[in-house]
């Protein structure tokens, strides 16, 4: 059989619907919110930055959905998913006017009075199969089991809730914006009566845990949280094991024990270790073994800049520093002081020194100099992050605003995360 | 019990406390009706002679003591080791001017109070005929013997692993002849369910088979690991209690991490109840061994809304191949991931069919292909679906061990067969 070599590991974004493949180490934790949801009908998933909540979701939770494994009262699932930046409602609407092919202006106006507006417009559309109605009680079982696949359940997924905090436009002196309370009025009411008729209607939310407390300002939504939230704990030793071997072993690969022991004992406590360690491995198994050809081990966690060439076996130590003389200067700096941390600053550092060479070629009558390419990235970052209360948190800008900001007529921004060159770029504005 | 203090001018045979304490007491033991060695819970069996040092002792004294106890003594220290080679009982005062090398004389009280504890408990099971090996089904770990820099850190260690629930071997103080050393490393390893090696700063002196204390451990419980499969190897550097690591000791961290197998941890992690905890959850989580009797040639799936469809293709298959078959979805109370992919290990192919569900399809066949172990199970998947069906058209599942197929529905039977017979015949 033909071994298809597709690279398991996502980087630093997080796992779609379709990574669900080799999204691992989380088996438990989605079994358990399943059933917190499939009891509650809502789900608040909290936990840490970077601790895979959004994959949690999409790559754990919506596949299990689809495949069968967590069954409403229809064969079909219809997912909506949503952040909601600045304009919680607006976003919402777009999505539905996506699924119920209603126009956006319709479906926004429709929403408007909050309370049992998302139920009715579930309920009446070809979406839902009431089976108390004449329609489906005079059919026989062979028709029955048409119109139930036919019918779908509707799972509504608010990723990155908290930015309903960390928006002036939604959140501002302690007091949310009349859009969010809309938003929040329609969580909680929706839920009451997908509950008490029993309407296959669910809602999960994605939120960083540090913003909790901020929950307390609308009434009863502390009381939803309370009911239905699951903490996303740390993954442990061995789930972290999992995370980094099974996903080579399922697409054919293979990675040396030494070097999934490496890379455990070089992760530190805190924050944001599993993208870090999801960045390492992608550029491990893209860059230097040969997108997964060659068995993934410590040599090529050196040549990424995670780990120091002279702890590499004596044969190992010996092929490195063949390969590295060969290195331009400023490679040779990256990889001056190794650890895992390293190797995202490395890359990194790399893409910002040659932006403007990639750029020039792919726009050659519009040539930029090093200054200028460095210039505006760091701009672009500078716009795509802020603090909130000392918490490093993203703010969300279109293009055009960020071209604006940047001030030069003659350059268009594009998507530059592109370069990291993961396999599907991320879906961040910039 | 006999607990004598052995000092450098115990062992000699015309002394009083030797004829008549020792040598009484080993006399009347063999005799009574406990026996001189009692059972114990991860070690073979135990003297009821504990042997408490307070000064090293040579070569010489050693056997002549290990001569008149069946070779089976096994002590503790209470030794301060002052300078190297110069050595003083230890004290209680010594803990408060405690220095990395050296044991902490609250640490070794606790060791004795715990083997009396368990020869006692020994004692009555054996008077009372309970088998101590079959009422004993805490895990088993054997901790490493450590140069002196790390001795602190293995006693703090081991009490931890007992108070997490764990068994601990060996209970003794490191032997100071190396055949006594290789004899009780293997006798221990061979009890346990995994070894746990703490890697300090220092080689240390002792050398046993050429090898450093700590190497010469680690490359026996590695012995363990080709006939047994659930075993692990826990591998302690725990970098944070050493102010420098020694450049020999380095070299040899480095080889030991460039020559991991699996089942092998290397671990930094901070704290001893971190550590354990690790361990235990490790030990916890056992490889599930695939048990089933049962061997099925063709195993076919298909959602419970395609069941018209299958039925027939179902008919016509049995007629030419045995099939099981499993309809997903139909029962709410049913876990099908865990039933299909019992099923699919058993079988030789797996089928998966599809007509009206495809949009159950293709996250079903991922799913189940991720928890049969994807490129590396055995049991390839056909995923086929029936091509007359046009929602179906361009639906895929592309990936290692995996057909996917799209076929007019009559005709799927037929494509069944075949891959089943290239499966019989290794062309998959």
């Amino acid at each position: 059989m033909t071994q298809i070599k597709i690279c398991p590991y996502p980087g630093l974004r997080a796992f779609n619907e379709n990574e669900s493949l080799y999204f691992k180490g989380r088996e438990f934790h989605v079994e358990k919110s399943i059933e917190l949801l499939k009891q509650n009908k809502f789900l608040m998933l909290t936990g840490a930055s970077g601790d895979g909540k959004s994959s949690m979701v999409f790559a754990g939770l919506v596949p299990n959905a689809k495949a069968g494994f967590f069954r409403g009262d229809f064969g079909r699932w219809t997912i909506v998913d949503f952040r909601p930046e600045r304009d919680p409602i607006g976003n919402f609407a777009n999505c539905l006017t996506l699924m119920f092919g209603i126009d956006h202006v319709n479906i926004q106006s429709a929403l408007e009075p909050g309370f049992s507006s998302l139920i009715e417009l579930y309920t009446h559309s070809s979406l839902y199969l009431d089976k108390s109605k004449p329609e489906y009680q005079n059919e026989d079982e062979k028709s029955r089991k048409k119109l139930i696949n036919k019918a779908s359940n509707l799972l509504i997924i608010i990723d990155q809730f908290e930015e309903l905090f960390t928006n002036p436009e939604n959140f501002f002196e302690g007091q949310l914006s009349n859009n969010s309370k809309l938003l929040l009025n329609l969580i909680i009411e929706t839920n009451k009566i997908a509950k008490a008729k029993e309407i296959p209607l669910y809602i999960v939310c994605t939120m960083r845990s540090d913003y909790i407390g901020n929950c307390t300002v609308y009434k009863g939504l502390p009381e939803l949280i309370g009911e239905s939230n699951y903490f996303i704990p740390r993954l442990n030793r061995n789930e972290i094991y999992q995370a980094i071997e099974e996903p080579a072993l399922l697409s054919g690969n293979i990675i040396t024990p030494r070097l999934v022991e490496r890379l455990l004992y070089d992760l530190k406590e805190g924050l944001d270790i599993l993208p870090v360690l999801q960045h390492a491995l992608f550029r491990i198994w893209k860059e230097y073994s040969n997108d997964g050809s060659e068995q993934m081990d410590l040599i090529h966690y050196a040549k990424i800049g995670g780990m120091p060439s002279n702890e590499l076996s004596k044969s190992d130590n010996e092929l490195f520093k063949e390969w590295f003389i060969n290195l331009p200067d400023f490679k040779k700096k990256l990889l001056a002081n190794p650890s895992l941390e390293n190797v995202l600053n490395a890359h990194a550092n790399e893409l910002y020194e040659t932006a403007h060479e990639r750029y020039n070629i792919s726009n050659p009558g519009k040539k930029i100099s090093k200054q200028l390419s460095q210039d505006i990235i760091k701009s672009s970052f500078k716009c795509l992050t802020r603090l909130d209360d000392n918490k490093a948190v993203r703010n969300r800008m279109s293009l055009p605003e960020i071209e604006q900001i940047i001030g030069n007529e003659n350059i268009t921004v594009n998507t530059k995360v592109s370069h990291l060159n993961y396999p599907e770029k991320t879906e961040q504005s910039v | 019990m006999f607990i004598p203090i052995i000092s450098n001018s115990y062992c000699d045979a015309n002394k009083d406390n030797w004829k008549n304490e020792l040598q009484y007491f080993k006399n009347s033991a063999v005799a009574d009706s406990l026996g001189f060695l009692l059972p114990f819970k991860g070690e073979l069996l135990l003297s009821r002679i504990l042997p408490i040092k307070i000064n090293s002792i040579s070569d010489a004294e050693y056997s002549i003591l290990e001569g008149k106890t069946d070779g089976r003594l096994k002590s503790i220290d209470f030794i301060f080791d002052a300078i190297e080679g110069v050595s003083r009982p230890l004290r209680p005062n010594d803990d408060v001017t405690f220095k990395t090398g050296t044991l902490l004389y609250r640490n070794q009280i606790i060791k004795t109070a715990n083997i009396i504890a368990e020869l006692l408990l020994s004692a009555k099971n054996k008077l009372k005929g309970i088998d101590i090996q079959s009422e004993n089904n805490k895990n088993t770990v054997f901790l490493a013997w450590t140069p002196n820099d790390c001795k602190k850190i293995r006693d703090d260690l081991a009490i931890v692993l007992e108070k997490a629930g764990m068994n601990v071997v060996p209970i003794y103080d490191c032997p100071s002849k190396d055949s006594d050393f290789n004899e009780r490393v293997n006798e221990a390893i061979k009890k346990s369910d995994c070894s746990v090696h703490i890697l300090g700063g220092k080689v240390g002196n002792r050398q046993i088979n050429n090898l450093p204390i700590s190497l010469n451990q680690i490359e026996e419980a590695k012995k363990i690991l080709t006939t047994n499969s659930d075993y692990k190897i826990f591998i302690w550097n725990n970098l944070s209690s050493f102010y420098s690591i020694e450049p020999e000791q380095q070299k040899i961290i480095n080889d030991i991490r460039n020559n991991i197998i699996n089942k092998m941890i290397f671990t930094n992690i901070p704290s001893p109840v971190q550590l354990v905890d690790d361990i235990r959850t490790m030990l916890a989580s056992k490889e599930e061994k695939e048990t089933s009797n049962d061997q099925h040639e063709v195993f076919f799936m298909y959602n419970f809304l395609d069941e018209d469809n299958a039925d027939e293709i179902k008919e016509m298959l049995s007629d030419i191949l045995p099939v099981e078959a499993l309809i997903v979805g139909e029962d709410q109370s049913l876990d099908y991931g865990q039933v299909s992919v019992r099923l699919i290990k058993s079988s030789k192919l797996a089928v998966i069919f599809y007509s009206e569900a495809g949009t159950w399809a293709i996250p079903f066949v991922q799913q189940i292909w991720k928890m049969i172990g994807g490129a590396s199970s055995r049991t390839p998947i056909l995923f086929i679906g029936d091509k007359e069906n046009v929602n179906n058209i361009g639906k895929a599942f592309i990936a290692p061990n995996v057909i996917s197929k799209l076929i007019q529905k009559n005709f799927i039977p037929f494509e069944i067969k075949a891959t089943y017979d290239n499966i019989v015949e290794g062309n998959l």
